[in-house]
């Protein structure tokens, strides 16, 4: 199953992202979020870092949107991007989750100014879990 | 797809007015218009900026039509190019969607008394000081932080706070839309988070299509506006183009996820969450009103500070005699309640404009005065190494569009396909070759960026005039591009 991938969007970011269960949508949403920015590592940097994530909102899109604004305002606020996540908890519409990644000097592609709700509609296709989102950058 | 609008279902008012009229769907209650031309039309017929634009015109109390420039292209909820007016009186909304997520992303032109010819020995240290003066704020911060109760004054009061603090002169935010500063801020309303990325971001650009530009005033249109303007052939200018940085980016999010809530209790069906809205003497809207002219108040104090270190840095590269004056300051991304007259009757509204810059012309009672006659200036930024324009709102004082322009060239193709067709050094190189200096640290950031990706700005400049939202005063063109360090 492919994880995630880039589709076309004039002036923004837009992925599409897939999983066989919702959990793990969220999980593969987090790291195509960071993979798509393009971490610059911190030179001389070695050490990982870690940070709980914990949100909750009114629906599954919602939630989306919560949960990745959440992981952005940690990564800007500490310098940091994430490459690995783990849900701890997750049910309807609440996330705990663990993320692990590395301090950052920057990204790639500068920087994703919010997750908007554009386009975001988390659906099951033939057991495939999907959704796709759009940040604005 | 059933219901997106087809080359069919247009009117063509005239060569550069088309128009989805009211009656292309049951929800509309005004019409769409949007200024094009055959060309830039057939350019459009791709992306969904037109059906985007048709379900603005559902929005509750909205006036007149929904617009768009000649800019435009897709966004999200509006597109972007989108200007919308809704009435107060009349449960007008308002919509963080129709604003942007960079509250208050805008335009500063600073206008030097050096000549090209003075500044050409002295343009690579220029750059590269420039370059180092004024941080992107990407990954790493601004040059200081900003105590909490400081932070607060900026959100309050904006410009004229940081000239309290000793950064610049008052004329620097007399130069200013709306004096740098919207009287409706409250920065009880703008969230712990929000503030804790402002507290490092003053007096940085950010990325993306954020920029700070060397230019020389290259052609005069209008004579006697350009020198109302302060601008002269030859003369160098700086133009500043950034937002409010991550302070408006989270208040934006934050604002927008509390809509989306209240859209649902007010009964709203919205063909997109990013239209959510409340009506603007809701307690949402009235929340939302307050934050959005806080960010909006720090996006001032953000332009401010980093007009005031090119002047530092002119100084110490040129030398005192570099005489910087800013010669105006304009929003792109920004709400104001403005008065205009809808078939003789005289309404405040709320006036969002996504992408698109205020025009007022001669007369209004918001113009400085020394801009009283001509009207303020208008800032068109091309793309990186082409020209950029300076306008001027038309004769009558005010155009059909609520007094509105367009922003910029607008995009044409996505990042990934720019990056496709563009390689960032061979473009870096090639702008060297044509004499135009870049200090930017990323080669993927100016292939996403290249001039190809974007609308030709002389064509959406041509537009603007032939349609009559605004008028020529002077092209400018880019001797250094500095994207931040």
């Amino acid at each position: 199953m492919k994880t995630w991938e880039r589709l076309p969007h004039t002036a923004d970011i837009k992925i599409r992202v897939y999983g066989s269960t919702q959990q793990e949508l969220f999980e593969r949403a987090l790291q195509a979020m960071f993979a798509v920015l393009g971490p610059l590592p911190l030179p001389g940097e070695k050490g990982r870092v870690e940070r709980t994530l914990h949100v909750k909102a009114h629906d599954a899109e919602s939630l989306m949107v919560d949960f990745l604004s959440e992981a952005l305002y940690f990564s800007e606020v500490h310098s940091e991007s994430y490459d690995t996540c783990t849900i701890e908890f997750f049910r309807p519409w609440e996330i705990r989750a663990r993320v692990k990644g590395l301090p950052v000097e920057g990204f790639e592609s500068g920087e994703i100014k919010a997750v908007t709700y554009h386009d975001l509609k988390i659906a099951e296709h033939n057991g495939v879990w999907q959704t796709d989102i759009v940040f604005d950058v | 797809m059933e219901g997106q609008v087809k080359p069919t279902d247009l009117k063509k008012v005239s060569d550069v007015l088309y128009e989805v009229p009211q009656s292309f769907r049951n929800d509309m209650r005004v019409p769409a218009r949007f200024y094009l031309d055959e060309e830039m039309l057939a350019a459009i017929s791709n992306d969904r900026s037109l059906d985007q634009l048709v379900n603005v015109t559902t929005l509750p109390g909205i006036q007149k039509a929904a617009y768009a420039m000649p800019d435009m292209h897709q966004g999200y909820g509006f597109p972007i190019g989108g200007v919308a007016a809704m009435a107060l009186d009349e449960g007008g909304v308002i919509s963080p969607g129709g604003i942007g997520y960079d509250i208050n992303c805008g335009v500063r032109l600073l206008a030097s008394s050096i000549t090209y010819d003075e500044i050409k020995p002295h343009l690579e240290s220029l750059a590269t000081n420039i370059y180092h003066t004024v941080p992107s704020g990407v990954g790493k911060g601004s040059r200081f932080e900003v105590l909490p109760r400081e932070l607060d004054a900026i959100l309050q009061y904006g410009s004229p706070h940081m000239v309290k603090l000793g950064y610049g002169f008052h004329e620097d935010y007399e130069m200013c839309e709306s004096g740098g500063c919207l009287s409706q801020a409250d920065p009880a309303v703008i969230s712990d988070r929000a503030k804790e990325r402002g507290k490092d971001q003053l007096g940085t650009l950010g990325s993306g299509n954020h920029f700070l530009e060397i230019q020389r005033v290259d052609e005069i249109f209008n004579e006697s506006v350009a020198k109302t303007f302060g601008l002269f052939p030859g003369h160098i200018v700086v133009m500043i183009h950034c937002g409010s940085r991550g302070l408006g980016h989270q208040t934006c999010t934050d604002h927008v996820r509390s809509m989306v809530n209240a859209s649902a209790q007010w009964g709203y069906n919205l063909p997109d969450r990013e239209l959510a809205c409340a009506p603007f003497y809701s307690d949402e809207g009235q929340r939302y009103m307050k934050a959005m002219s806080a960010a909006a108040n720090y996006a001032w104090a953000n332009r401010h500070m980093i007009g005031h270190w090119v002047r530092e840095s002119f100084t110490e590269v040129i030398g005192g005699h570099a005489q910087i004056k800013t010669v105006y300051d304009v929003c792109h991304n920004i709400g104001k309640v403005e008065k205009h007259v809808i078939d003789g009757v005289e309404k405040s509204l709320i006036v969002h404009r996504k992408g698109a810059t205020r025009a007022f012309g001669p007369g209004h009672p918001e113009l400085p005065l020394v801009y009283a006659t001509t009207g303020h200036p208008v800032f068109v930024p091309g793309t990186m190494g082409t020209s950029s324009y300076v306008m001027v709102g038309p004769d009558s004082g005010m155009n059909e569009a609520f007094g509105s322009c367009c922003h910029g060239a607008g995009r044409r193709f996505s990042r990934s396909e720019a990056k496709r067709k563009v390689h960032g050094g061979q473009l870096r190189e090639q702008l060297i070759r044509e004499g135009i200096i870049i200090r930017s640290r990323s080669d993927v950031g100016l292939a996403e960026e290249a001039p190809l990706a974007y609308k030709d700005v002389d064509n959406v400049a041509s537009v603007v005039v032939r349609a009559g939202l605004a008028r020529m005063v002077a092209r400018l063109k880019p001797l250094a591009v500095i994207k931040g360090d």
